[in-house]
């Protein structure tokens, strides 16, 4: 079952990283624990930003949880925390695209000392949600399961065609007798036993 | 319309096309609707001509000449297309009594030629003058392959030498001409027999007229070889053993067609079925629902690959083909690409037409298969094999006498004693005699009068000094051991170990020194043995003329030869393919085209001479 839970924007400073912008999906945690996790996913994020050097995408595995980060080499990092089946690539296609959209809604000057009031980005809880399911979200995954479906439809109507006709089985096993069952129409055996016969 | 008639030298297209072009004219010179009215011997030559998209685009229909056949009201014109045989204008002239209307017309059509006699006859009836056009589709040769034409004349033979009747010889020297005017003058010719050389007369009697022959460039063909039928007839009797042969011995193929009980095969669609050339004439006149018709050219690539060859290798051939559908078919199970689907799915109707056709074929196969491994087929072939190693062949054969006194079928029966007779070129008389006896006993004394048939046609007949066939299969290697059935390397392989004479001869004559070095032996066959030139006529420009001639004959040297070969009498399936085998050599440098009154094979070529 894939699941996204946080999706966040960082500027990774010299010292430490800035969040800039956040959105979570904790839905399907109880709700006396969605702080905690808030919290705690922040802070994983947070760390995983300073721990990422400059145009480097990674995804780290912490318990149940996958982390892409990418750090993009203007300093510009993205942050989404999903579960370990959601594929990779797809995480960081999103992640990508949020950056190219942050950069291009909110001003550079603005990251290196703006926060989450201070920042206008309404576009990541609307990302965050259509991306859950990844297969409608990603135009690539869409076509590629399509593609599977048809190719497997395709392959099902041309073993449909090729079983027309004759049985191939049968038509194997006939040739085969066929094929054993070949003697020689000339003899040449006989031909020894004429010095004994009275000419 | 006819695709697999195309070839390099000699476009048989063109033949075809200038026939149906005369039917056309014909057709269009009668106004009103329309009805074709066909003899049986007809209905097979004219599907090698046209297709029935011809009439039913021009809203004619095709009938077979039945007695009983009435013509609805509105057809104002009735066609009758027919062989000149006065025994046809019985039922034409009952046909037309029946069907006589107030302004309605009958048209007659003789192929190849007006017969004066049948005319008469039908004036001696009365119903002459209900014909509006009486006239001939000068139709000779049929084109029934890329390289083989036929005259489709089953009883030429028969009639020269039992019957005295030597038109249809004229004819073949009118379609000499015929194909001499499509095709160029044919430069030089080789013969041998009797009937060879009385087409041979008779082509350059007729070809006097023919000014353009003679002032024309070198043309298509480079040489003629005539032989008749009578200098072999040892092929004609013994069982073919090629794929085609055997078909035609055991099923009969008519016109490039073969008709076989439906149960045999696998149920298929209709729409699966219809093969690029559609229904064919037969098709439409003799199909059965029961019975399947197969169209058996070179059209089906499959086809072209099995006829040729040895039964025996045609199992492993066909073994090999469906292995390779096998592994086609099995590809598309596993996990692909959309490019390699791709390419799959772009070659599936060419693997479902080989998975068709080798379906087709393992069945015909099959039925083959089961034929030969009767008992009696094996024995007769041992007996013939005796006979053509000349094993015996002095005395009675117990083979022969055991099968007479068992009531075999008498067709076999004569079959064997006729070929003993080949194999000594002539019985002893003590030999002949006991035979005779023999016969009269079992069969009744009706047999004395197919025997004496047999005499006249030459296939039973005393011993003179001279034992042809002992000497020739010496000189001549008619018989070879060892040459595999499999991958031969000679063409003996079409009877397995025996080589046809007339191929052997035409083999002989691709040689640098031609017949020169057989003179002797070949004087032993019965007939003439003779050559001839047809020179271009040096016109007012001299030697000119003349030297642009012989340097457009030398190039002749280095690109490959067409030698039309035409056995007057008959041509065996065996026969072909032997011709077929020296052409495929390298070393030949040769294309054959050939031609013959009738492609026949020892059961038709025997009935023909035995009845009566």
């Amino acid at each position: 079952m894939v699941k996204l839970f946080i999706l966040s924007v960082f500027y990774k400073g010299a010292t430490e990283a800035r969040l800039l912008k956040a959105t979570a999906d904790l839905g399907s945690f109880s709700f006396f624990q969605r702080g905690t996790v808030n919290e705690f996913m922040t802070f994983a994020s947070k760390t995983i930003v300073e721990r990422t050097q400059p145009a480097l995408r990674q995804s780290v595995k912490q318990d149940a949880y996958m982390c892409h980060v990418y750090v993009r080499a203007d300093n510009l990092a993205g942050v989404l925390i999903a579960d370990h089946e959601y594929p990779h690539r797809v995480a960081h296609t999103l992640i990508t695209k949020i950056l190219d959209d942050f950069s291009a809604k909110v001003s550079a000057d603005q990251w290196v000392n703006g926060s989450e009031s201070t920042i206008a980005f309404d576009a990541l809880p609307a990302f965050l949600a259509k991306y859950q399911n990844p297969k409608e979200a990603d135009p690539l995954t869409k076509m590629q399961t399509d593609l599977d479906e048809t190719k497997i439809i395709l392959k099902n109507t041309i073993e449909t065609v090729l079983e027309r006709g004759e049985k191939l089985e049968d038509m194997v096993a006939k040739s085969e007798q066929l094929s054993l069952a070949s003697k020689t129409f000339y003899t040449t055996a006989k031909k020894t036993n004429s010095c004994c016969s009275f000419a | 319309m006819f695709p697999h008639l195309k070839s390099a030298r000699v476009n048989l297209q063109l033949l075809q096309e200038a026939a149906c072009r005369q039917l056309v004219q014909q057709l269009t010179l009668i106004e009103g609707s329309k009805v074709i009215v066909l003899d049986d011997a007809m209905i097979g030559p004219l599907g090698l001509i046209t297709k029935p998209k011809l009439f039913s685009d021009r809203g004619i229909r095709l009938l077979p000449l039945k007695p009983e056949i009435r013509v609805p009201k509105e057809i104002r014109n009735i066609i009758y297309i027919l062989r000149p045989q006065v025994s046809l204008m019985e039922t034409l002239v009952t046909q037309v009594k029946a069907n006589m209307l107030n302004g309605r017309q009958f048209h007659l059509y003789f192929v190849p030629r007006l017969s004066c006699l049948c005319i008469k006859q039908l004036e001696n009836k009365d119903v002459l003058t209900a014909f509006g056009r009486i006239d001939e589709l000068p139709w000779n040769f049929f084109p029934l392959e890329y390289d083989v034409v036929s005259m489709e004349m089953p009883h030429s033979y028969r009639e020269v030498t039992i019957e005295g009747d030597f038109s249809c010889l004229f004819q073949a020297a009118t379609g000499l001409v015929q194909l001499q005017r499509l095709y160029g003058r044919i430069p030089k010719i080789y013969g041998k027999g009797v009937q060879a050389q009385l087409v041979w007369e008779k082509a350059k009697q007729l070809a006097i007229d023919e000014k353009t022959l003679y002032n024309a460039d070198r043309g298509a063909i480079d040489q003629l070889i005539l032989l008749d039928r009578g200098i072999d007839l040892m092929s004609t009797l013994a069982t073919q053993l090629t794929y085609e042969g055997l078909i035609d011995e055991f099923y009969g193929i008519r016109q490039n067609q073969l008709s076989l009980p439906g149960e045999h095969f696998s149920s298929y669609n209709a729409a699966d079925m219809a093969n690029d050339y559609g229904t064919g004439v037969q098709e439409r006149l003799l199909a059965t629902s029961d019975r399947k018709l197969i169209m058996l050219h070179s059209g089906e690539h499959l086809y072209s690959e099995l006829r040729n060859r040895n039964f025996n290798e045609v199992r492993n051939v066909l073994a090999r083909k469906v292995r390779e559908i096998q592994l086609h078919m099995s590809v598309s199970r596993e996990d692909q690409s959309v490019q390699e689907i791709k390419v799959l799915v772009e070659r599936l109707p060419q693997l479902m037409k080989l998975k068709e056709a080798t379906s087709v074929h393992t069945t015909i196969a099959e039925l083959i298969d089961r034929q030969i491994k009767v008992d009696s087929f094996g024995e007769d072939l041992v007996a013939e094999q005796d006979y053509m190693n000349c094993e015996d062949i002095d005395r009675p054969s117990a083979y022969i006498d055991d099968l007479i006194a068992r009531r075999t079928d008498l067709r076999t029966v004569l079959r064997l004693i006729c070929m003993q007779c080949a194999a000594g070129s002539g019985f002893k008389e003590r030999v002949l005699t006991h035979y005779k006896r023999e016969l009269v006993h079992v069969y009744g004394l009706e047999v004395l009068l197919t025997l004496r048939h047999l005499e006249k046609a030459g296939l039973i007949r005393l011993q003179t000094e001279s034992r042809a066939y002992a000497v020739l299969r010496k000189t001549l290697r008619l018989t070879l051991e060892g040459n595999p059935e499999i991958n031969p390397t000679d063409i003996s392989y079409v009877h397995s170990f025996y080589a046809p004479l007339t191929a052997r001869l035409v083999e002989h004559s691709l040689r640098p020194l031609g017949w020169q070095t057989l003179k002797s032996q070949i004087t032993n066959l019965p007939g003439p043995t003779f050559e001839d030139f047809q020179v271009q006529l040096i016109g007012i420009g001299g030697r000119h003329a003349a030297a642009a001639g012989s340097k457009g004959d030398g190039y002749m040297l280095h690109s490959r030869r067409v030698v039309l070969v035409f056995i007057v009498g008959g041509i065996t399936f065996a026969e072909i393919a032997a011709l077929r085998f020296l052409a495929a050599q390298e070393d030949n440098n040769v294309e054959f085209l050939i031609a013959s009154t009738k492609i026949i094979n020892k059961h038709t070529f025997l009935d023909s001479l035995m009845s009566s």
